[in-house]
Order: C-alpha cells, then sequence, then structure tokens
C-alpha cells in the first residue's frame, strides 16, 4: 500500500497530528503564565501536566534521596530471644551479603544453617513452621510489610514540604526513592523520613464541637486580628494543623452555605462569615465535618494561631484527615475537601502497643463475611487498656491517628476484652492493606537510612535549561547549514526530516510521560548529528548510483533499496547500547537512553519513509533529469 | 559539493603504522592506568560527597583550600568549575547539603550560593561501578551476537576488537588528563560504543556487498575498495556529529562538559576504528580461517 503516495502523504499528515496532539499539553504547561495557570484551575493543570514532558531535578531544581532499611537489624530487631550466635549469624549475613553483592537472606540461610542455628527459637513470635526456610520466608514477608509501612509513613508526611508532586517509590526490595522537585532543605527531609512515627488511636469527641466552634467564633467576632494576620501570610512552612471535624455535626452549621451555593467550589460568602467567622469554613460531609480545598489553607491558619489554639477547651484537639476526598453535596455538585476531626487530646493507646496488623478477608459466618477487613491484637498492657476503653466508649469513633493525621475514625461496636480487633469497612483491599500499613507503623520501626542524596539549586537548574537548548539550537543549525551547502536540495530535504525528527521525539516522550533531564538533552542533541546520517547514507548512495551512469529515478530507488538494510543494521546496535543503558542505568542515564533511543527509532522513519516520498512526489509529476543533490 | 572524490587510498596495507599507533596509545594508557591505580572515579562510585559552590567573587583557591581545612574539610579536593567563581568540593564523608552548608557558612560567610551536592554511600557507590561495569558487558555481548548472526563471526570480532579499542583508548585518555569517570561517562561511553559500531557496520554490510561483486579481487582489495566507496559517508557523518558535539562541549554548560568531551574523543577514535582497527581485524581472522576467501 506504500507503493501509492497518497497513504504515504496520509501516514505522514496523521503521524504529524498525533504528534501535536501529544506535544500540546506540554506546550501549554510550560508557555502558560502563572496566572494564566491559576485561571484553569487545579484539575485542569494537573491534567496538562500528566500529558507533559516532565523536567527532571537538575533542570528544576529539587531533592533525591534514596533511602534503604536496614535489613539486618530489622531482623535482629524482630527477634523475639536476641542470642549472641543470632547476633553473630546476621553480622556475618550482612558481611556475606555485602561481600558478594547478594541478598541478605540468602546468605543468611546459609549462614544459620551452615552454624545449626535453629532460628525458630529466636523467632518464635513468627507464624511459621520450625525449619529455617520458613522462617527466613516470613522474615521476608516482615520486611516487605516494614518498608511498605516506611512509605506509608513517608508519603503521609510529605505534604509538609508542600511539594506538588512529590514522587515517593519503592525500589528494589528494600529501598525507596524519595524526589522532592524545589526543595533544597536536606535537614527537614532528613527529619521527615528518619524521625520516628508516632501512632495513636484517641477517642472522637463529636459531642463537644458545638461549644468549641462557638467558642471559638465568639473569640474571632471579638478580636479580628488573628484573621487578619492569617489571611495575609498563610504560614506554609508549618505542618500540622488541629482543625475539627464531627460525625453527628450536619444539625450545627452550614446547612445553609451549601443550599446557597450553586456552584461546585464555590468558597464561602463572607455573609456567613460575618457571623461565623470559623465555623462558617466547616460543612457537612459524608463522613463528618469538612472543609473546601480551597479553604484549606485558611482554616489552617487560623487553626495553628496561637491565639485560637489557646481558645480551644482543655483536652480536645483538631486534627485533619489524611487526604483531600471529593463527594457530591445535597445539590449534586463534587466539592473537594479535607475532614476535620476534634479528638481527645489525650490519646488512649500508642503505637508501640498494636501488634500484628493484617489485612484479609472477614471470616465466614461473621459479619464481614467475604469484605476486606485488618484484624490486629494488642501488647497485655494494651489489651487491659483497650478493654476498659472500648467498653466506656461504645458507639462512639476512635480516630486511628499516624503523625497527627487522621487516616479512619472507625465506630467502637462492643466492648474488647482480648485486644483481638477487627477494623470494618474497607471498599477494597487497597484500603484494608494501607491501614494496615499504618497501623504497622507503631510496631515495626524500621530502620532507614539515606544512602543517596543529590540536591540541585534553581539557579544551577535553569543555567543547564538555557545552555541546553543554546547547544540544541546551535547543533541544529550547524547540522542543517551544512546539509543544504552540501546536498543542496536534497540537504534542505534532510533538514525537513530532522525537524520532524524533533517534533516526534518531542511527542513520542511525552506520550511516554518521559521525564526529560540534562542528559537526555544531550542525547537529544547528539540524535540531531546521528540523525542526518541515515540521509547522508542514502544521498551517498544515490550520487554512486548517478555516477553508474543510472537515470534519476532508478537511482533513487536503488539508492533507498540498498541503504535500507545498511541503516537498519548500524542503526540496531546503537539501539541495543541504549536499551542495555536504559534497562542497567539509573536515573539520569536513563533518561538519556530514552531520548536516544527515541531518536533513532524516528529517524528511520523520517530519514527514510518521509524524504522518499518527497522525492516520489516529484519524480512521479515529471521524469527528473537531474537531482540536485 | 564534494569533500573527497573518487579515492583509492589502501587502508588494509597501512595496518603496520596504524596497528602501532593504536597499540601505542594504548599502551600510553593502560601504562596511566596502572601507575594510577586504575581509573580516577568519581564519587558516583566511590562514595562521598561533592558540592558545587558559586561565589559572588573569584575566588583563590589556594586560599579556599587553607579556610576550609580548618572548618573540617581537611583532605578536600578543591577545582575550578568552569569559571573562576565556581569550585567543586570533593571530600570522602557522605555528608547531607545542610550539612555542607553549614560548614561552609561557618568557614566563609555568606559569600557562596550553594549549587549542587551529591552524596553518595559508600554501598551504592559499589553497587553503581557493578552496574556500570555490567552494562558496557552487557552491551558488548549483544552486540557480538548480533553482528554473528547477521554477518559472521570475524565481522563480530573486528567490531568489538575496535570497540574494546576505542573504549581503552578514551579511558586511557581521561586518565592522563586526570579526568574523573562517573555515571554520565559510563553513558558516553557506550555512546561512542553504538557510534563507533555505526560506523563499523556501515563498512561491513558494503564489504558483504562486493565479496560476491568482486569474486575474482582479493579479500584486502574487495575491504579497500568498500572502505573507499563508504569513505564519503564516514567522513560527512563524523562531521556532523562532530560539529553537535563540539557545541555541546563549548555550550552545553559546565555540568555535561567532561560528557561531551568524552564523546568528541569517542567520535574521533570510532571513525578511525572503523577503517584501520575493524576492518584489518576482520581480514586477519578471516584469513586465519579456513573461509572460502582465504587468499
Amino acid at each position: 500500500m506504500f507503493k501509492d503516495i497518497r497513504y504515504r502523504w496520509a501516514l505522514i499528515a496523521s503521524l504529524l497530528i498525533a504528534s501535536a496532539y501529544l506535544i500540546w499539553p506540554t506546550y501549554k504547561v510550560y508557555s502558560l503564565s502563572e496566572s494564566e495557570k491559576a485561571e484553569l484551575g487545579v484539575t485542569v493543570m494537573k491534567e496538562l501536566k500528566e500529558g507533559a514532558i516532565n523536567l527532571g531535578l537538575d533542570l528544576q531544581g529539587g531533592m533525591y534521596v534514596l533511602l534503604e532499611t536496614d535489613i539486618p537489624k530489622l531482623v535482629e530487631n524482630i527477634a523475639n530471644k536476641k542470642t549472641d550466635e543470632l547476633q553473630k549469624a546476621i553480622q556475618e549475613a550482612d558481611q556475606r551479603s555485602i561481600n558478594n553483592q547478594t541478598d541478605f537472606f540468602v546468605e543468611f540461610l546459609t549462614v544459620a544453617n551452615n552454624r545449626d542455628l535453629r532460628l525458630f527459637r529466636n523467632y518464635n513470635n513468627l507464624a511459621t513452621t520450625r525449619d529455617n526456610e520458613s522462617v527466613v520466608q516470613e522474615l521476608k514477608i516482615q520486611r516487605d510489610n516494614a518498608i511498605a509501612s516506611a512509605l506509608e509513613i513517608i508519603r503521609n508526611r510529605i505534604d509538609e514540604f508542600g511539594v506538588s508532586e512529590p514522587t515517593i517509590q519503592k525500589y528494589g526490595a528494600n529501598r525507596i526513592i524519595v524526589e522532592l522537585a524545589g526543595v533544597q532543605d536536606s535537614d527537614r527531609a532528613r527529619n521527615l523520613i528518619q524521625r520516628t512515627a508516632s501512632l495513636e488511636f484517641t477517642l472522637v469527641l463529636n459531642e463537644q464541637w458545638e461549644q468549641t466552634l462557638n467558642k471559638l467564633d465568639t473569640y474571632l467576632l471579638s478580636d479580628t486580628s488573628a484573621l487578619n494576620i492569617d489571611f495575609e501570610s498563610p504560614n506554609k512552612n508549618e505542618e500540622f494543623v488541629e482543625a475539627d471535624t464531627s460525625g453527628s455535626a450536619e444539625d450545627i452549621f452550614i446547612e445553609e452555605n451549601i443550599l446557597s451555593e450553586p456552584t461546585f467550589d464555590m468558597s464561602t460568602p463572607a455573609k456567613i462569615l460575618k457571623e461565623k467567622p470559623f465555623s462558617g469554613y466547616l460543612r457537612a460531609v459524608p463522613r463528618g465535618v469538612g472543609v473546601l480545598a480551597k479553604e484549606y489553607h485558611i482554616v489552617k491558619d487560623l487553626l495553628e494561631n496561637p491565639e485560637v489554639r489557646r481558645k480551644i477547651p482543655r483536652g480536645g484537639k483538631f486534627l485533619w484527615a489524611n487526604q483531600f476526598e471529593t463527594a457530591q453535596d445535597e445539590t449534586g455538585n463534587f466539592i473537594e475537601f479535607r475532614q476535620l476531626y476534634y479528638v481527645s487530646s489525650d490519646p488512649e493507646i500508642s503505637g508501640g502497643m498494636v501488634r500484628e496488623p493484617r489485612a484479609t478477608m472477614g471470616g465466614a459466618g461473621t459479619d464481614a463475611s467475604g469484605q476486606w477487613v485488618v484484624n490486629l491484637s494488642m501488647s497485655p498492657d494494651g489489651t487491659k487498656r483497650w478493654s476498659r476503653f472500648t467498653g466506656a466508649n461504645i458507639n462512639r469513633q476512635v480516630a486511628i491517628v499516624l503523625d497527627d493525621k487522621v487516616f479512619m475514625a472507625p465506630v467502637i461496636r462492643d466492648k474488647i476484652p482480648t485486644g483481638q480487633t477487627q477494623v470494618t469497612g474497607f471498599a477494597d483491599v487497597n484500603e484494608a492493606k494501607d491501614i494496615a500499613n499504618v497501623l504497622r507503623a507503631g510496631e515495626l520501626p524500621a530502620p532507614v537510612e539515606i544512602i543517596e542524596e543529590r540536591t540541585v539549586g534553581p539557579s544551577l537548574g535553569s543555567d543547564s535549561i538555557k545552555s541546553g537548548s543554546k547547544a540544541m539550537f546551535f547543533g541544529l543549525i550547524a547540522v542543517m547549514i551544512f546539509m543544504i551547502i552540501y546536498y543542496k536540495g536534497a540537504g534542505l530535504l534532510a533538514t525537513l526530516a530532522l525537524m520532524l525528527n524533533l517534533i516526534m521525539v518531542m511527542a513520542v516522550l511525552a506520550g511516554l510521560g518521559a521525564t526529560l533531564t540534562l542528559p537526555g538533552i544531550a542525547g537529544l542533541i547528539l540524535t540531531i548529528g546521528m540523525a542526518v546520517d541515515a540521509n547522508v547514507i542514502i544521498f551517498e548512495r544515490i550520487r554512486e548510483e548517478l555516477d553508474l551512469g543510472k537515470t534519476v529515478r532508478a537511482a533513487i530507488d536503488s539508492g533507498y533499496e540498498r541503504a535500507f538494510i545498511t541503516i537498519l543494521d548500524a542503526n540496531v546496535t546503537t539501539l541495543i547500547a541504549a536499551f542495555v543503558l536504559a534497562w542497567v542505568g539509573s536515573g539520569p542515564i536513563q533518561g538519556f537512553a530514552v531520548t536516544l533511543s527515541t531518536g533513532i527509532i524516528c529517524s528511520m522513519f523520517t530519514a527514510i519513509f518521509v524524504t522518499r516520498t518527497v522525492f516520489m512526489f516529484f519524480s512521479d509529476r515529471k521524469p527528473m533529469e537531474s537531482l540536485s543533490i | 559539493m564534494r569533500i573527497l572524490s573518487k579515492t583509492s587510498i589502501d587502508f588494509i596495507s597501512k595496518q603496520k603504522i596504524t596497528g602501532f599507533l593504536s597499540i601505542a596509545l594504548i599502551i600510553a594508557g593502560i601504562t596511566s592506568l596502572i601507575m594510577k591505580g586504575g581509573p580516577l572515579l568519581s564519587i558516583d562510585f566511590t562514595g562521598g560527597t561533592v558540592a558545587q559552590v558559586k561565589f559572588e567573587e573569584p575566588v583563590e583557591l589556594s586560599q579556599l583550600r587553607n579556610t576550609l581545612s580548618e572548618f573540617g574539610f581537611k583532605g578536600a579536593e578543591i577545582v575550578e568549575f568552569g569559571s573562576p567563581d565556581e569550585v567543586l568540593i570533593k571530600t570522602q564523608f557522605s555528608g547531607s547539603s545542610s550539612e555542607i552548608s553549614e560548614k561552609l557558612t561557618l568557614a566563609l560567610g555568606n559569600t557562596f550560593t550553594l549549587r549542587r551536592v551529591e552524596s553518595v554511600g559508600p554501598k551504592i557507590g559499589k553497587e553503581l561501578q557493578n552496574d556500570a561495569l555490567k552494562a558496557i558487558g552487557l552491551a558488548l555481548l549483544l552486540i557480538l551476537i548480533y553482528i554473528t548472526f547477521r554477518f559472521d563471526r570475524y565481522y563480530a570480532l573486528g567490531s568489538v576488537m575496535a570497540l574494546i579499542h576505542d573504549v581503552l583508548i578514551t579511558l586511557g585518555v581521561f586518565s592522563l588528563l586526570d579526568y574523573e569517570i562517573n555515571l554520565s561517562i559510563i553513558a558516553a561511553f557506550l555512546t561512542i560504543v553504538g557510534y563507533s559500531l555505526n560506523d563499523t557496520i556501515v563498512v561491513f554490510d558494503r564489504i558483504r556487498e562486493n565479496i560476491p561483486k568482486f569474486m575474482k579481487k582479493t579479500l584486502n582489495d574487495v575491504v579497500n575498495i568498500s572502505l573507499n566507496e563508504t569513505l564519503n559517508r564516514t567522513v560527512i557523518t563524523s562531521l556532523t556529529t562532530m560539529m553537535v558535539v563540539v557545541i555541546l562541549f563549548l555550550w552545553g554548560g559546565k555540568v555535561i562538559n567532561l560528557f561531551a568531551f568524552a564523546l568528541i574523543i569517542g567520535v574521533f577514535i570510532g571513525t578511525y576504528s572503523s577503517l584501520f582497527v575493524a576492518s584489518p581485524v576482520m581480514v586477519y581472522f578471516e584469513k586465519r580461517s579456513a573461509g572460502p576467501y582465504r587468499k
């Protein structure tokens, strides 16, 4: 079908359109001014950003941290009977795994077997059979849980930084990559990552909403200084937030707010705030009380104001939910909000008392049959307190709080005398697993250390962008001029193909959601030099064929035909090198490999297919007698 | 326009001179590597911390060195980076950027901006080193397999010898000039491998095409004809690629300066090796075997 020139043009045109479509978000994101971005709104910008090429930390400035859990330490911590032999075995296994670059657990099993250790004696707290293999297997599961829990803790804390798109991902079996664009303060990052997690169960004080809110409103009406200060200079650095929320609060406030607001995400009217400067911001949401995402910072700042804090009754405190949610309000509009809780400031249970949280399916025949639940037990001390607490607070809510953020607030159904607790009400397995990981934060402090840290200042990043684009521009111009001088008309065609190639590479990168790094720009620049190679091979071949006395048409045909195999072979080998880099290499190297290989693949299309189509176009119209080459 | 009109250079007969040149270069590089105890590895591979610091005014390095060694940067390596007001400070300990920043403020006051801090733990350094070696080894192996499959093993031997030649010489040049090998230099090495191979394959492809055409000629002659026929392309592609890497070197910014430098060396050596190393080695092995073109 590609003999027919119309199909060829159609293919080229559709690829161009597809490229333009893919590049559009990137163009938008980087050409809009801040105010235009604000106008488009968070949701639209988020969508645009997802489709755009991201800038790597080396270009926009920021921090890259690689964390590792100290596995030997973790394995030692898990043991409920720590003997000298065990410690020696762990040390030896650690040493061997470093020397041989092998997995710690493989070495640990070997060492334990060599030393005739019976690991079960040290780990009879683990639910396994007695042989060493299964103990090690279970330890691996514990390792995975510890990492998952560490991830959850870091995710939960990361918004303290106010970074718009933090990357937190697991890397390998026991590492975590954290990338914070725009952050330079590594002490804060260290603190964020290495601070001990605090997990608490605390009573939700729904019945005290009214009283507390009245107090705050009255205070703010009498002394408006708090309001003014906080509106003007929202303190973005402060982290946590006391806020108020309640389950039975609908009747207390705001019914009228929602009714009077037909449009999505409308701010609270000034009229209401005049009467209720604090509680006016709160509104009923599906499981309690929430604050609109738009007004979150206002309320957060209010609650952090020392004067306001002093007015909160003793024994209570405001806590935010761990994340924003979206729901429909009564009028059917979607609102984005963050739930606020008002809880007891004296937590009943602390993390150390929670044991073995596990997400599982509810047992057959129970109420939770067929649903995902989280089971947990308590330490002896915790069991006693939990029993008393649950007995006294049946049908009230208890908040599960990690680092001062409420993850959920289940209702106590019954007195729990044994510590064996089941938490229900999860939508799916992931929700249940997340909560199990949160609960683990108290149980297993996985020692985490920073093993690699790279920080790039914003000035260096913008310098790099400037010099990178300058080099790219000059490179492009130089190659184009050279090609046009050397190959004349055909050279012009090659430069056209080159530009098309760059457009397609950008489109592919945007489509892949790739991140552009400085080495990535270098890869692009190198692509410019190498992409014309295919055309050079073809043109030289055509010249040779012309020298042999062939007609223009015949020379073009055999030139392309013969050159194709050469180009293919030559490019495949470069691609092999690039793929290996993308596979084995890390971070910036990968960026380089991705742009280079994309460039090579696209150049095969533009330099061969597109240029040939143009040649066909001209030679079809009238037989060419000479060729500008 | 043509840079070279029909040439008939006898590349193969030059192999004594070029072989000597190549071997001399490799030996010089290896000697330097041995004397310096291996390649100069960056903190990516050894672990440690490097900080890029920009001052408001040009600084005297020796003075800076003295000041810093009083403030706990003993043994730190301090070099100018691109311009006289910017320096790189390298230390063996791995610390956070805040730590470095604090210490520097203590020593120098507020006369500088911390532009970049990289800190790599010793364990991860060793791993990155392994990964890099693995990447190079794996790439060479896969390329060997591909060429064996597409051509034959003598071609594969020729091209891989040329690649090893290229990487050894580039490595040697880096060692002689006391330039550091970091992660991006490894990427440059692999690009050199890809580029040099690209060149070699184009020549090999022509040899393969020409062998049945010139059945009466010796292998030496066929190889020479092929090298000459493709010479124009070799030169022009090297030129365009050289243009962009030189531009990258000049204007691409300090951070990728060394990377661009490695590419310049690589493009040069890669072009040379596809003319004077790959084909002669292929001819040598082809003749030693009982292959059909043994003449």
